[in-house]
Order: C-alpha cells, then sequence, then structure tokens
C-alpha cells in the first residue's frame, strides 16, 4: 500500500470508490506532551497485528489496482512538504491547546506522509496578522459561522487574499463533521458516506462517533463488510476505553452475529464483559422470539445469572419467552413473575404470565390478571381470550361466577372472537342451556359465516332442540365443506370439542327421532373416589359439613363430575341462613341434579332459593324439557303431558315438543288429542306430525 | 439565452393572451437592497448561525426561508451573511441523498429536521441565489454547490404532465394520481428569474421548458369568478383543476406569483390582468375560489407592497407609507423586500 496513515483512516476518493486505507500502525504519531517546553516526545506503542487495508466503495467493485485507487488525494499525499500550512498548528501550540494540536499534527501527517511537525511550534513566526490571529480565535470558541463570515467579509475587502489551507480545511472538517451528524440523523445513509468521503480527515479516532454514524450508514445498506472495517479500524486504533466498549456495542447491535463476534477477538483484558453479555442477551432472545432450536447452555447459564442479579425486568422476561416456547411453562412462570415483580408496567411481560397460565391450564387465574390488560395491545386480548377458551372448555364444565362471565361475554363480543364465542356456545350448551346456546352459536357464525366449529355447534344445538328443519338448513349448506356436519345424522360418535372432549352424538332413528340421548363423557380417566373427596377438602362424610363448607365442596365435586355428590353438598348449603349462599346452592344442587339426570329433583332445587330471573326460566324450561323426555322414554305418558303442560307456562311448545305431546297422547290411546296436535304440527310441514297422523288414523283402524 | 426565451415565451403569452408591451432581461439584484433594509431585516430574521426564522410558525426554518434569505443577503451585498446563511443550510438542511434541501427545521425537535422531504420552491431559490453569488463574487465553492443542486432539482424534480415539463413540489409524495393521472403541482414554485441561472448551472435539463409551461399554467389555471389560479393545482388529461385535498383558495403560496411574474420580466397585459383586478377591487386578500371573496383581509405592509408593486407596472407610484420598510413577520416581510427589490431595478420612477 502506498498510501500509510499513521493511527489513522484514510479515505481515498477516486470517482465512485472511496478507499478507506490503514496501513501498518506504528510507528504512532508523536504526541505532544510538554506543550509549555515545546518539547515534541513519541510514545511507544504497543505492538499490533499488521491490518489490511479497508476498501469503502459506494458500489462495492472488487478492488482495484492501488495505482487506480489513487486519485487527488493520493496526489497530494505525494506533494512536496513544502506547501504544508502550519499556521493552525502554530495558533493551537500558542493558545496551549494541546487537544487541537495534536488533532491537527495528525491531520497534516495523514495529507503529508512525509511531513515532520515543527521541532518548535512556538517559534515567533515571519508574519503578523492580527485578523486572521482573530479568525483562528473564532475557530478556537467554535464560532464557525463567524470564521466563514470573516473570511468572506475579508475576501469583498481584499479580493487577492484567501484564507490560509489549513484554515479552509478545518473548517470544511468541522462543518461536514456537522453534516454528517445531521445526515446520519435523518438516516440519509448515502450523503453520510459521501460525506466522509469527501472529508477523509473525518475518520480518525479525535471522531469515533463520525466513525460510528460511517459504520452504520454502511451496515444500513447492506454494506456489512465495510461497516466491520470501520469497527476493526476503531478497536486496532483508537484507545478511549468508553468508546471502544461503545464501538463492540453497536457492532452487536447492527452486525449480524458472526460479523460482530469477530470483533471480541480485538478485547484487551475484560473490556467487553458488558457487550457479551449484550451478545449473549441478543442471542438467547433471537432464539426466544421462535419456538426453534435451544440456546446454548452457557449462554443460559449466564443470561440466567444476570436475570438474577439485575433489577432489570428484561432479562427475566426473555427467559420467561424462552422457556414458554420450549413447553417449560412451570420455569417460564418463575420468570414472568420476577419479570412482572420488576415492571408491573409491562404488558409484555403480563401477556407471557397469561400465555404461561394458560399452558399450565390454572385458566381462572389465567383470565382473572389477563383481564386488566386486554386494552394494552391484540397481543394481550389474545392471550386473554385463551383462557376464556380454556376456562370454557373445561370439562365437566366449572362454575365460572356470573361477573366474571358477565365480563368475558362483554369481551369476547367486543372482540368478535370466534373461537372464545363458540366457547361460550358449549358451556351453555353443556349446562343444558341450550337456546342460549344455540344463541351464541348463531351469533358467532354473524362475526364469521366461514367458521365451521360454530356451524357444527349450531346443527348439534338445533338437533338437542328437535328444530331440524333449522339443521338440516345448516347440514345443507355445510355438508360439502364439513365432513362432520354432513354425517351429523348418522349414528357416529362426533368429536365435539377437539382432542380432550367426547360427546356421543344423539342417536337418531331413520326418520331422525331421536332414541338415545346424548350422554355426555370425558375422555379423561374419571377420577379415584377418594382421590376426589381429598381434593374437594377432605374425605369425611359430606352431612358433617357446615353449609358455608358444602357449597364450595359442590362446586368442586362438580369440576370432577361426582353430580350425585355434589348434590348432597348443595342439599346442605340450601340450609344456609344466607341468601346468597342459598341462591348459589340452588342453583348447583339444580345443575348437578341435571347432569346425574335426576330432573325432577332439578326441579326442586331449583324452586329452592332465589335465582335471577333469567337463571330461574332459563333453568325451569331445561329442566321440564328434560324431564318431559325422560318420562316419554320411561314410557310415562301422563307424566309426560304433565310436565310439557308445566313447560307451556315459561316457553312456547315448539313443533319437536308438540310432536312428543302428540305422541303421548296416541299412546294414552287419546286419539283425538293425538289428532288435533299432530294436524296442527303437519301444518307447519313437520314430517314427524305427518307420520304421526298416519298412525292415528292406523290405530283408529285398528291396523296398529 | 434562457433570458431570450424567458422574454419570447412571456411575448408568446402574452400575444395569445393580448398581453402588450416588451418584457427585460434577467435582474441584476446587487444593490436593489439597501443595507439598511437589509439590516433591519436581518437583525429579526437571520441568526448568528446563519438561520433565517420563520417567526410566524413557531420559530422554524425552512429550505424556502434559507433561499430567500441567500437571495437576500446577495441583493444587499452582504457576503458575511450570505456565508453564514449558507454554511447553515448546508450544513442542516442538504443532507438528503438526493442532494436536495430537507425542507422543515425547528429548533425545538431532535433532531432538528422533523421532515427529510425538500419543497421544491426552497432548492429553485437555493440554486438560484448560490448561482447569483458564484458568478458575482468568483466562489468556485457556491459554483460547485450550485451546480449540484440544480442538476439534483433537474434528475428529481422535473416530470412531465400533459406533455410539458413540470416542476415536482417535492421528491417524495406528490405522485400522479392513480384513478386519473393527475398530478399536483404548486405554480408559485416557478421561480421564473432563476431559470436561466439554472441553465447555465445546469444545461442538461429542459428549464426552458419549465419557464414555458409555468407562464402556460398560470395562464390557464383560472378558477372561479375572480379568476385566479389556486395554491395548489392538478393538471389531469382532462386540465386543470384546484387541487383536491386542498383548500381551493389564491393563499400564501400563489400570492408570490405576480412578483414573481414581474421580477422576471412580465408587463402589464392579459397574463397580470386577473392579479391586478383582486389587487384593485378586493385588495391583499386570501380568496375563496368558487365564491371570489375574500376569506382573509391581508393588512400587513409586505402584502400591500406585492399590490403596489402591480400597480406600480401600469405607473402608479407606491404609497409614501410604504415606502419605509419596517420588518414585521417573516415571510410578509420577505415580500416586501423582494417587491422593492423590484421597484428599485425595474421601475425606479415609481419612488
Amino acid at each position: 500500500m502506498s498510501v500509510k496513515a499513521f493511527g489513522q483512516l484514510t479515505l481515498v476518493a477516486a470517482v465512485s470508490t472511496f478507499i478507506v486505507m490503514e496501513a501498518l500502525s506504528p510507528p504512532r504519531e508523536p504526541t505532544v506532551d510538554a506543550i509549555t517546553t515545546g518539547s515534541i516526545s513519541a510514545t511507544n506503542p504497543p505492538p499490533r497485528a499488521r491490518q489490511d487495508p479497508i476498501v469503502v466503495s459506494q458500489a462495492m467493485p472488487e478492488e482495484l489496482p492501488v495505482e487506480t485507487q489513487l486519485s487527488a488525494p493520493a496526489a497530494a499525499a505525494r506533494r512536496s512538504t513544502d506547501s504544508v500550512d502550519e499556521s493552525a498548528l502554530r495558533y493551537f501550540a500558542r493558545q496551549g491547546d494541546t487537544r487541537r494540536l495534536d488533532a491537527e499534527i495528525a491531520r497534516l501527517k495523514a495529507i503529508y506522509p512525509n511531513w515532520q511537525p515543527p521541532s518548535d511550534p512556538l517559534a515567533p513566526e515571519d508574519y503578523s496578522d492580527p485578523e486572521l490571529d482573530r479568525m483562528w480565535a473564532l475557530f478556537s470558541d467554535g464560532r464557525y459561522a463567524d470564521v466563514r463570515a470573516a473570511i468572506a467579509d475579508r475576501r469583498a475587502k481584499e479580493p487577492d487574499w484567501v484564507a490560509p489551507d489549513a484554515l479552509v480545511q478545518l473548517l470544511d472538517q468541522a462543518d461536514a463533521r456537522i453534516r454528517l451528524t445531521n445526515a446520519s440523523d435523518a438516516k440519509q445513509w448515502n450523503a453520510v458516506v459521501e460525506i466522509a468521503a469527501g472529508t477523509p480527515s473525518l475518520l480518525t479516532c479525535d471522531y469515533v462517533d463520525a466513525l460510528w454514524r460511517v459504520a452504520e450508514a454502511f451496515a444500513s445498506t447492506a454494506r456489512i463488510d465495510r461497516a466491520e472495517d470501520v469497527y476493526t479500524y476503531i478497536l486496532t486504533n483508537c484507545e478511549n476505553p468508553n468508546e471502544r466498549v461503545a464501538t463492540v456495542q453497536k457492532a452487536v447491535a447492527l452486525l449480524p452475529q458472526a460479523e460482530a463476534d469477530k470483533l471480541f477477538s480485538f478485547e484487551r483484558g475484560n473490556e467487553f464483559q458488558a457487550a457479551r453479555d449484550d451478545r449473549i442477551r441478543q442471542r438467547v432472545g433471537k432464539i426466544a422470539e421462535t419456538e426453534e432450536g435451544a440456546a446454548d447452555a452457557a449462554d443460559l447459564t449466564r443470561l440466567e445469572a444476570l436475570a438474577t442479579t439485575g433489577s432489570e425486568a428484561a432479562d427475566p422476561q426473555v427467559l420467561g419467552w424462552y422457556y414458554y416456547r420450549r413447553e417449560k411453562p412451570s420455569i417460564a412462570l418463575e420468570w414472568f413473575d420476577k419479570a412482572r415483580a420488576r415492571d408491573p408496567e409491562s404488558a409484555k411481560s403480563a401477556e407471557g404470565y397469561t400465555l404461561t397460565l394458560n399452558d399450565l391450564e390454572r385458566y381462572a387465574e389465567a383470565e382473572t390478571i389477563g383481564y386488566d390488560w386486554i386494552e394494552s395491545s391484540e397481543d394481550n386480548l389474545a392471550a386473554y381470550l385463551g383462557s376464556v377458551v380454556g376456562l370454557l372448555s373445561i370439562d365437566p364444565p366449572v362454575k365460572v361466577s356470573e361477573s366474571v362471565l358477565d365480563r368475558i361475554v362483554a369481551v369476547v363480543v367486543k372482540a368478535r372472537n370466534p373461537e372464545a364465542g363458540e366457547q361460550l356456545g358449549w358451556y351453555a350448551y353443556n349446562l343444558n342451556q341450550t337456546r342460549t346456546a344455540e344463541r351464541w352459536f348463531a351469533t358467532v357464525l354473524k362475526w364469521a359465516p366461514d367458521y365451521e366449529p360454530a356451524a357444527f355447534g349450531l346443527a348439534t344445538t338445533l338437533l338437542a332442540l328437535k328444530d331440524k328443519a333449522g339443521a338440516n338448513e345448516i347440514i345443507r349448506a355445510w355438508s360439502d365443506r364439513s365432513e362432520r356436519i354432513a354425517n351429523i345424522l348418522k349414528p357416529v360418535k362426533a368429536d365435539l370439542r377437539g382432542p380432550r372432549y367426547v360427546v356421543d352424538a344423539p342417536t337418531y332413528d331413520r326418520e331422525g327421532e331421536v332414541v338415545a340421548a346424548p350422554v355426555r363423557r370425558s375422555t379423561a380417566p374419571a377420577p379415584v373416589k377418594s382421590t376426589a373427596s381429598a381434593r374437594c377438602g377432605g374425605s369425611g362424610p359430606v352431612n358433617t359439613l357446615s353449609p358455608a363448607a358444602a357449597l364450595p365442596r359442590g362446586w368442586c365435586l362438580m369440576d370432577l363430575n361426582r353430580p350425585v355428590e355434589a348434590a348432597a353438598a348443595f342439599e346442605i348449603a340450601l340450609r344456609s341462613s344466607d341468601a346468597g349462599t342459598r341462591s348459589d346452592a340452588a342453583y348447583g344442587a339444580s345443575l348437578a341434579n341435571l347432569r346425574s339426570g335426576v330432573t325432577d329433583k332439578a326441579a326442586v332445587a331449583a324452586a329452592a332459593a332465589p335465582q335471577t330471573e333469567k337463571q330461574r326460566t332459563e333453568l325451569t324450561v331445561s329442566i321440564l324439557t328434560q324431564q318431559a323426555l325422560a318420562m316419554y322414554g320411561e314410557g310415562r305418558y301422563n307424566e309426560t303431558i304433565l310436565a310439557l303442560d308445566a313447560r307451556n307456562q315459561y316457553a312456547q311448545e315448539q313443533n319437536d315438543l308438540l310432536v312428543l305431546r302428540g305422541f303421548a297422547y296416541l299412546n294414552l290411546r287419546r286419539y283425538a288429542d293425538a289428532k288435533r296436535i299432530f294436524q296442527a304440527a303437519a301444518g307447519t310441514g313437520s314430517p314427524d306430525a305427518i307420520r304421526g297422523l298416519a298412525e292415528v288414523q292406523a290405530a283408529q283402524n285398528g291396523l296398529r | 439565452m434562457i433570458g431570450s426565451t424567458l422574454r419570447r415565451l412571456l411575448m408568446t403569452v402574452a400575444l395569445a393572451t393580448g398581453l402588450s408591451g416588451p418584457a427585460t432581461a434577467g435582474l441584476t439584484l446587487q444593490g436593489t437592497v439597501s443595507s439598511s433594509d437589509w439590516i433591519a431585516y436581518s437583525d429579526r430574521f437571520v441568526q448568528e448561525d446563519g438561520r433565517v426564522v420563520d417567526d410566524a410558525n413557531g420559530g422554524i426554518s425552512h429550505s424556502e426561508s434559507q433561499g430567500y434569505g441567500l437571495l437576500l443577503a446577495f441583493s444587499a451585498g452582504d457576503r458575511a451573511a450570505f456565508e453564514r446563511i449558507w454554511t447553515f443550510t448546508l450544513n442542516e438542511l442538504l443532507i438528503r441523498d438526493d442532494g436536495l434541501a430537507s425542507w422543515k427545521w425547528d429548533a425545538a425537535a431532535k433532531p432538528h429536521i422533523v421532515d427529510v422531504n425538500n419543497a421544491s420552491d426552497g432548492d429553485v431559490l437555493i440554486a438560484y441565489a448560490l448561482g447569483l453569488a458564484a458568478e458575482a463574487w468568483g466562489e468556485s465553492r457556491y459554483r460547485d454547490a450550485a451546480m449540484s443542486l440544480a442538476v439534483s432539482i433537474g434528475k428529481n424534480l422535473l416530470t412531465d404532465a400533459n406533455e410539458r415539463v413540470v416542476l415536482r413540489p417535492g421528491a417524495e409524495g406528490f405522485r400522479r394520481s392513480e384513478q386519473d393521472g393527475s398530478l399536483v403541482v404548486n405554480p408559485s414554485y416557478w421561480i421564473f428569474e432563476a431559470f436561466p441561472v439554472l441553465q447555465k448551472l445546469a444545461p442538461d435539463h429542459p428549464w426552458e421548458a419549465l419557464a414555458s409551461s409555468g407562464a402556460e399554467l398560470i395562464g390557464a389555471a383560472r378558477f372561479g369568478p375572480a379568476n385566479l389560479p389556486a395554491d395548489w393545482v392538478a393538471i389531469s388529461p382532462a386540465g386543470l383543476a384546484p387541487a383536491p385535498n386542498f383548500p381551493p383558495v389564491y393563499g400564501y403560496n400563489a400570492i408570490r406569483i405576480p412578483l414573481y411574474l414581474l421580477r422576471a420580466g412580465a408587463t402589464p397585459g392579459p397574463l397580470l390582468e386577473p392579479f391586478e383586478k383582486a389587487a384593485q377591487t378586493i385588495g391583499p386578500a386570501i380568496i375563496e375560489l368558487p365564491s371570489g371573496r375574500a376569506l382573509e383581509k391581508l393588512s400587513d405592509p409586505g402584502y400591500r407592497m406585492l399590490d403596489a408593486a402591480l400597480a406600480c407596472a401600469s405607473g402608479t407610484p407606491i404609497p409614501k407609507d410604504l415606502l419605509r420598510f419596517e420588518p414585521t413577520l417573516y415571510y410578509p416581510s420577505t415580500l416586501y423586500l423582494l417587491a422593492m427589490s423590484y421597484v428599485k431595478e425595474r421601475q425606479p420612477q415609481c419612488l
């Protein structure tokens, strides 16, 4: 390399190619250490490895022969040193401005490699120019605009006067530095590189900030190797410890991992520990963003140590995500917990915490915590809806308090979230609130007309409501898109809610009449009784409990799908003097009895304590419907009629129940009544009613 | 060269529109702003560091204020002030990759550039003033900067609309509409006096055609009962219309148009007529084009001076109370000095 710079980066501009060259470092420039005596001594620098030349180019051409790389500035480098303008140097020496004097010597040596600094910069000069001295004074004060104005004024007065090269160059350098900073702040990366290329004297250890900005400009315009060159230059040549650390940190932030890691080889002592930790944070953080791969064990150990001893939330949060995405929710929860303790305002930590609780199937806690953050971000809302889906799909259904249900409903409706809406449908369905379930599924289909699970839910619910016409409509609309909807009338097991929950589909005869009522069962093994009792607060007999203690026991047993025992617990709770407990207990007893199929007891329980009007009506209608069906199934046709009559006081009798009533009359040989009912129902096109009419006819004709 | 072309062009437009009287050659400018006026102006609006402050807009600066500052400093022959203003302009605004000036600078913001985009009239003013200064003062630094800025304007801002060369208001945005192919322009960005200078600086770009299209545009963009151009005009194959998404007004932008025409040598006739008529019947005002009524009367002497310069072109002396300059706000004060500079150079008999 023919251009040598001493401890300095020289940027050589060719036509469209900028070449940054850094030659053998030592010997370094002499430093002035005793300005007052005017003596200059050279310090011995530590030996350094030879650096390959740094080639910086706009267009990234292959390396050109050296001779063609060199253009005007290189010619300047070969220029005679006779014309070196030392006026700046002498001015700074007189002022005792060591820093500027050093910088000026470095600058001149970069331009004139053969130039030697004067042995006595304080020697009297052979001219006197007070106006120029004033310009230098303004320059020293950093009043660049004033210097420029003074030069312009003087040139207006003395057209032949020219400002000294050194002053002009230093002004240009000062302006270029400002301009480079502004261009970099405005992310005008090509302008940054262009300004740097035009002002090579700016690219020295004196202006590391300018070097950083040039490196960032390269990194931001896909010239990673050029950026790496600049960082390498700084770490090889510049001494300021803070700037060295900052250099590595910036490189870590901007360069790809491999290139950034290379720079750590320039470490002196342990100076880059903090940067190395940042690197670890970055590495683990990147892995933690996805489920792919695993972090280096040493990285994890170090980050866990940092996360434990530090006071920031960021490290534990990264670890939370890392373990959450590696299906280690218990560990993840601890880290998110720590992150939340350190920064309770972090929505991201709250999101991670909620998601992790979901993974741990601690849905009720997740719902409670997640609810506070639903407004924070889409992600927080999604995590909360995940908790809702989980909470509502617990099998058997857990009791959700009315206030929680209310807020869930409000959020789900506002978010128009199909999955959560669907779960509200199944939750209602599984509590035999079939009408409510039907409304949910229908609503979800309005939000998301292509959401098959809602269509399946609606079809299932309509069949349960014996609304065959409605169900057939769904089947027609979906049969080509959904096999399970197409086959819903076939006597096969249908998977209602994914792999965890299995409901035996109702079995229908060829006319579509239910011949066997659906029985829900869980795929989970039924808990062993003693375990169940233990989990619900002891194995002691239920009847020794106080009413207050019996209520949670009842709900707990419901959770374990032991409705008979739950009903017993609720009956004890019904004795409570507290109206709220009684109401709750009555509701629980009704559900328990419904679930165990003891429908008449459910009716009793429903009447036993005050419930909300809505609750009571829905429950009563549901109980009477079940009763009517159960009575008919047992051949108790009179009771069927009575149940249906009772039900009529709360809700209109739809076609399917009318038909049931018709068949009850038929079986009681009350042909006139049966005929009247079937005729009414047949008027709406019910095939069952038409079949019923035919049967009445046949019976009357003695053919049956 | 282009001076004569513009003259010819204005003549052509004059013929087409019934304009009478010859247009004259380019301005000399130097000395047309008195040093006392300039000192009063620069004491108020130009900071030590060369920043020209728009005090009516929260004290921000922009490429336009820097460009006007350069032009006025040149007209006042103040080389030191020119140097200051130029240094600020170069360091703070000319930082774009494409070599144009970012338009908006706010002392209160960090970084100070609050919108990196350019505003084409600012670029034209800066290149124009630099070109003048390079020529008059023999500064090669000014010439180099003027040439590269002029080339950048030519390369990035000139485009075609209805087979004419037009000036895009900015390098980003202002794209041709995908619906009707229309292009929004600002007629007040045609600073006609600058184009002969830009022609010398960047001879490979069609400045003459640009001048020609500008005169045609101003002659044709006449909207509403007042027959005035809108601040922003949409050019589409169907014709000209006040630009959608902008208020349909003859506003703070467009009020400069007659001044620029006068400074470029236009004389009374159909091209100036609607401006003269508005000056006589409404006076200085922001005019709502659909109704032709004044939305806001402008009482600042700077705006009144615009009308006075128009009247002066027809022989009416400048009113006595307008002869003395007192800085008010940045924009009208600037327009005042530009108008007074015109009167001094071309119509001294009005004084």
